[in-house]
């Protein structure tokens, strides 16, 4: 259990964007690009223990991408050594530039868990707030699809050589950096900024991403039958399905916003 | 008692078994057979090479056999050999006819020792030399039996495997380096004087060669290996190896100094090199008495010359994965591994020569079982010491490479240096002791010295004042010394000391 | 395949042309418990570089739980961690219990305690037999395997199972205790106390040890911190952190836990901090005895096949340090996503820190002192 202490640090750390789950101190980090900056404030805040960092894939996305979950637990020694566990979706949802004409507040896409602001009547439901980030089905009232379901709206198919890499967290715990080479190797994660991207547990000529949905282990007699290839050298330090990109939008604010202090 | 003890049999002109194996060759056992010159030189040569062998890999054998189950016995588990002729069988089947045929000659030439009970003509020469026979027969199956499976197999297996030689290493020096850490082991064992026997009226010693510089052969003998070791380490052709025989060698070389300068405080105990004379010297005293710094300074050596743990840092199987050893298998490393052992059996046979009195102990079965117990004491010195080896291996973890540099330059070489001065100093001031009871008496009237073997109280009669301060100096640091050991052991292994006694300030919170 | 010419021109800066040694410790090493790889770079002896190379114990056990149903997956987590064997199936249990909001009898809650800490007792044994290897005695690995097998065979008692029990299930524990199962514990406690302080004399008496291992791989308490270490590794260093206290979970935070704190972050310290852990297991398997009578007679509660969804990270304080499980669930009866956080993959990428400047011979005493479990490293 989070103590109030830890509540109020924590809150104070990331601001609006985090939200505190009463149980255990789970959180959701609203806007990816804030990230670092968050995980920044968190540990400058005095969470400077970094217990695990792990991933998961959710499958492909509306954006025909693919999805991905990661969660990172960390603990505060000078507080008693409260745990903290945050998550939050790579790729980022894509931020749709604000148009100033209309005067509308931009919403982003509501790919992940967007707002952490609850509807009343959702909450009369007993909906509660870490719910929303999944996809609902019906109106969570237990109503089937097929009655209520919406239109499926037109999104847009985003190029996956355009999603940024996500930043490296090792310029700020250095225990994530062996975290993030597993990542990259299970899930095809890349991060950028870690200069050790090499594969943890497989071995370098290992094709696929195991800890993803769509994974087949490779059989017997796929090497003999020429299924399995060697990567290249350039494709093993970096990710496969996402070549880096030399800029995007996503980088570019994130190296503005490290403008401070680069590294930890 | 102390006539008993002291054992006259000090012949001044025993020959070795050796010596009278050629005598009765030339003498022409065989009718026809002739020797000239060299060809009974040859003969001998290869009789005393055959014979060294054979009983260097009995007794190697033997000693691993028993290390491994003096090793099972700590770790609460069997050695090797849980059935055969080991454990509660063997007292029944072995030792107990053992220990009756001998106690009945004993107890009979004990009554005619002290008590002037004789039996009537050579009954009891012949009932002793029976006795003897039939027990030494017995003892020969048993030890047969002991470890000849054990042996056996090991031997088989070893000469059966695949001859492997790394590539790219240097083949001659690969295979001359296992012969020529062999080769000093097995020749050591030419000068040790395992016992004594009375052959047709004339005395003579268990040995090959009663060499006149037998103790500088042993030294050298650990020279040589050293030499073998670096040679070994650089004909594998492997990173690993090489920096494991430069570690060995280092090892060698430091504390080669301070076991000569223990050694030297031997000779100048007894006065030569030669190691029957050495035990000759110890017939009033034992050399441990005087020497007893020297002996613990030179079993330590002993463990670090021969590698055993703690001082096996280079050849363990942890480190660098056995060290200058790792390329070798099979026969090859059959001969390093009976090296170590015999080196084993040597140092220890050389510690009990030099400080424990060699085979010298009560004799009780009179001159006609000399050959026996002689050889009897004489083995049971020596493994009790090998005992030592085996229980340092069994209780000890690894001292690092520095601390083993740093304990034999720092500790070792100082403390040996000062122990030679003492020595020096004790028989200069013709202490007793030191001179093994052989007190030079300046005779004014022929203006020489005269040399007499008295016991401790007379010689404290005819010193002078300050070397009789020595004396009781010495006698009473000694004594305290001793005193101190025996507590220090008693507290350890008879004493149960509550835990934990923290060393660090590892706090409760 | 460097060129004449490149070579001349390194003879002629250094004619001597010393390089660095590159020894590498394993993957097949005497003094390695499990495959993994040590590229140690040094020069002659001394230690420069460490480089650990991991993933030869690597058997997807994270992709074959997703694979199978929670109550299965137990048998995948105990085998990561396989000297304390109850740990894994106590963090999966955690998370299905959390997740799908089952509350726990009592009963169970204290059996499971007094189970963990008897697993943590057995861990440490063999740790210490294990250090003794690694140090060069070649004696107490035996005296701490025996020691161990009456701990195990408390346990086989309890769950049919010597090292991977599988008797902590979600809802509770699969069985309740025999018929005078707690004597025995005690008796068998009692038997080992007196063989520890026995093993205490062997190696924390001895003064080649002490030398081998004061001042030994001192680990600096912030570099600690932001590297991830966890458990006696962490303790060794003074920081004062025990899960146990600080996140109380089963019953912890009725009994009072007292846990050991070093002071200069040696090889001696984790060393004596082991050793007192083990006493102090002793003692808190001796107080849930007390508490156990007055639990209560139920044992344990239905648990659901199909979990619902939620997540949870649950962890404990194991014998190496920090040993975590993030679970996730989208209803169904198999998990979406199980990560074992294993304390040893932190502790072994201390390596490099920890052993720069000492002498190789130190390399595997460190090793040792940091109880390494491949299982969890790799998975």
């Amino acid at each position: 259990m989070l103590s109030p202490e830890l509540t109020q640090l924590a809150r104070e750390a990331g601001g609006d964007a985090i939200l505190l789950d009463a149980r255990r101190g789970r959180a959701l980090v609203a806007e990816y690009s804030e990230l670092i900056t968050v995980l920044k404030n968190l540990r400058n805040a005095g969470f400077t223990r970094v217990i695990d960092f792990s991933g998961m894939h959710l499958g492909k996305n509306k954006h025909g991408l693919e999805e991905f979950q990661l969660y990172l637990t960390l603990r505060a020694p000078d507080h008693g050594h409260g745990g903290l566990t945050l998550k939050w979706k790579y790729p980022a949802p894509p931020v749709k530039t604000p148009e100033p004409a209309t005067g509308t507040t931009p919403q982003p896409e509501d790919d992940g868990p967007v707002a952490p602001e609850v509807d009343p009547a959702l909450a009369a439901l007993g909906v509660s707030a870490h719910a929303i980030g999944a996809p609902q089905s019906g109106d969570g009232n237990g109503t089937p699809d097929t009655i209520t379901e919406p239109e499926p709206e037109e999104v847009e198919q985003i190029d996956p050589a355009m999603v940024a890499p996500h930043p490296t967290l090792s310029r700020i715990w250095p225990a994530a950096g062996f975290c993030e080479r597993e990542i990259w190797e299970m899930l095809g994660i890349p991060f950028s900024g870690n200069d050790n991207l090499k594969p943890l547990l497989l071995d370098e000529q290992f094709p696929g991403y195991p800890l993803r949905r769509d994974f087949e282990s490779p059989q017997r007699g796929d090497f003999a039958a020429g299924l399995l290839q060697e990567r290249s050298e350039a494709a093993v330090m970096r990710s496969l399905d996402y070549p880096v990109p030399e800029k995007t939008q996503a980088t570019e604010r994130n190296n503005n916003g490290e403008a401070g202090g680069g590294s930890a | 008692m102390l006539a008993l003890l002291q054992n006259q049999y000090d012949f001044q002109d025993a020959d070795t078994i050796y010596e009278v194996l050629r005598a009765w060759l030339n003498t022409e056992p065989v009718e026809g057979l002739r020797f000239t010159a060299t060809s009974s030189n040859a003969m001998m040569l290869v009789t005393a090479l055959i014979f060294i062998f054979l009983l260097e890999l009995l007794l190697t054998i033997g000693i691993q056999v028993w290390e491994r189950r003096v090793l099972g016995r700590v770790q609460s588990r069997r050695g090797p050999q849980v059935v055969g002729n080991i454990g509660p069988q063997s007292v029944r089947r072995v030792v107990l006819p053992i220990s009756i045929l001998l106690l009945i000659p004993a107890l009979l030439y004990g009554l005619q020792y002290w008590f002037g009970i004789k039996l009537p003509g050579s009954m009891l020469s012949d009932l002793v030399a029976l006795c003897t026979f039939v027990a030494f027969i017995i003892y020969v199956i048993y030890c047969f039996g002991y470890y000849w499976r054990q042996g056996l197999a090991d031997a088989l297996k070893i000469f059966s495997k695949e001859d492997v030689v790394p590539l790219n290493a240097d083949r001659f020096l690969f295979t001359v380096a296992p012969i020529l850490v062999y080769l000093p082991a097995l020749l050591s064992w030419v000068v040790i004087p395992f016992g004594m026997a009375i052959v047709a009226g004339h005395a003579c010693y268990y040995m090959v060669q009663d060499l006149n510089v037998g103790l500088l052969l042993i030294i050298a003998d650990f020279a040589l290996f050293l030499v073998a070791i670096i040679m070994s380490g650089y004909a594998s052709n492997n990173k690993y190896a090489l920096v494991g025989a430069m570690r060995e060698a280092a090892m060698l070389l430091t504390y080669e100094v301070p076991m000569l300068m223990s050694l030297l405080c031997v000779a100048l105990f007894a006065g030569s090199l030669n190691l029957t004379e050495i035990v000759q010297r110890q017939t009033m005293t034992w050399g441990i008495l005087p020497l007893l710094p020297a002996f613990a300074i030179y079993l330590v050596i002993s463990l670090a010359e021969t590698n055993r743990p703690p001082f096996d840092l280079p050849e363990a199987q942890n480190e660098l994965l056995g060290g200058y050893l790792v390329e070798y298998s099979g026969l090859r490393f059959a001969l390093f591994y009976i090296a170590e052992y015999s080196n084993v059996f040597i140092v220890s046979a050389i510690m009990t020569v030099c400080f424990f009195g060699g085979w010298k102990g009560p004799m009780f079965l009179g001159p006609e079982g000399l050959w026996l117990t002689s050889l009897f004491w004489f083995l049971l010195k020596t493994y009790a010491l090998i005992y030592f080896f085996i229980w340092a291996r069994a209780t000890m973890p690894r001292i690092r490479m520095d601390q083993i540099m740093f304990f034999s330059w720092k500790f070792l070489l100082p403390a040996s240096v000062v122990c030679l001065g003492i020595t020096a100093l004790g028989v200069v001031y013709r202490h007793p002791w030191f001179n093994a009871n052989r007190i030079g008496n300046y005779q004014a009237e022929t203006e020489s010295y005269q040399y007499l073997i008295l016991p401790t109280h007379e010689v404290l009669e005819i010193i002078t004042a300050p070397e009789r301060a020595f004396f009781w100096g010495y006698s009473v640091v000694t004594v305290i010394f001793t005193a101190f050991i025996l507590w220090l052991a008693w507290r350890v292994l008879f004493t149960k000391r509550k835990h934990p006694l923290p060393r660090r300030e590892v706090t409760w919170s | 395949m460097t060129k004449l010419s490149d070579r001349r021109a390194e003879l002629r800066r250094d004619p001597l042309l010393t390089e660095k040694i590159i020894y590498a410790v394993g993957p097949q090493h005497p003094s390695l418990p499990a495959p993994y790889m040590l590229e140690v770079q040094a020069d002659g002896e001394l230690i420069e570089h460490v480089r650990p190379d991991i993933g030869y114990m690597h058997r997807g056990v994270e992709q074959l739980c997703t694979k199978r149903t929670w109550a299965q997956c137990s048998g995948l987590l105990s085998r990561t961690e396989w000297l304390a064997g109850s740990n894994g199936d106590y963090l999966l249990s955690a998370a299905v219990e959390e997740i799908a909001g089952i509350e726990v009898p009592q009963r169970a809650q204290w059996l499971r305690t007094m189970v963990l800490e008897l697993s943590r007792i057995a861990s440490h044994l063999f740790w210490w037999g294990q250090l003794g290897l690694e140090a060069g005695a070649i004696t107490p690995i035996f005296w701490a395997v025996r020691e161990r097998e009456g701990v195990i065979g408390l346990l086989e008692e309890l769950s049919g199972h010597r090292w991977h029990h599988q008797w902590i299930v979600p809802g509770g524990v699969r069985t309740d205790v025999p018929q005078g199962f707690i004597d025995r514990v005690g008796q068998v406690l009692l038997n080992m106390e007196d063989r520890v302080h026995e093993f205490e004399e062997f190696l924390s008496d001895n003064a080649i040890w002490v030398n081998r291992s004061e001042l030994i791989g001192v680990l600096e308490p912030e570099y600690a911190l932001t590297n991830g270490a966890s458990g006696p590794v962490l303790r060794g260093s003074g920081i004062v952190h025990d899960l146990r206290r600080d996140a109380p979970y089963l019953k912890y935070d009725e009994l009072d836990v007292r846990i050991p704190v070093g002071e200069f972050g040696d090889v001696l310290d984790r060393y004596r901090i082991r050793m007192m852990e083990i006493q102090e297991s002793t003692r808190l398997v001796r107080e849930c005895f007390n508490h156990l009578a007055d639990s209560g007679e139920a044992y344990r509660v239905e648990a659901p096949v199909d979990v619902p969804k939620g997540e949870a990270y649950v962890a404990v304080e194991g014998p190496r340090g920090e040993l975590g499980l993030s679970a996730v669930s989208e209803g169904g009866p198999n998990p979406a996503r199980l990560h074992l956080r294993g304390p040893s993959l932190y502790h072994l990428f201390l390596l490099d820190e920890l052993c720069r400047g000492y002498l190789l011979a130190d390399l595997f005493v460190i090793l040792g002192s940091l109880d390494i479990m491949v299982g969890e490293v790799d998975r």
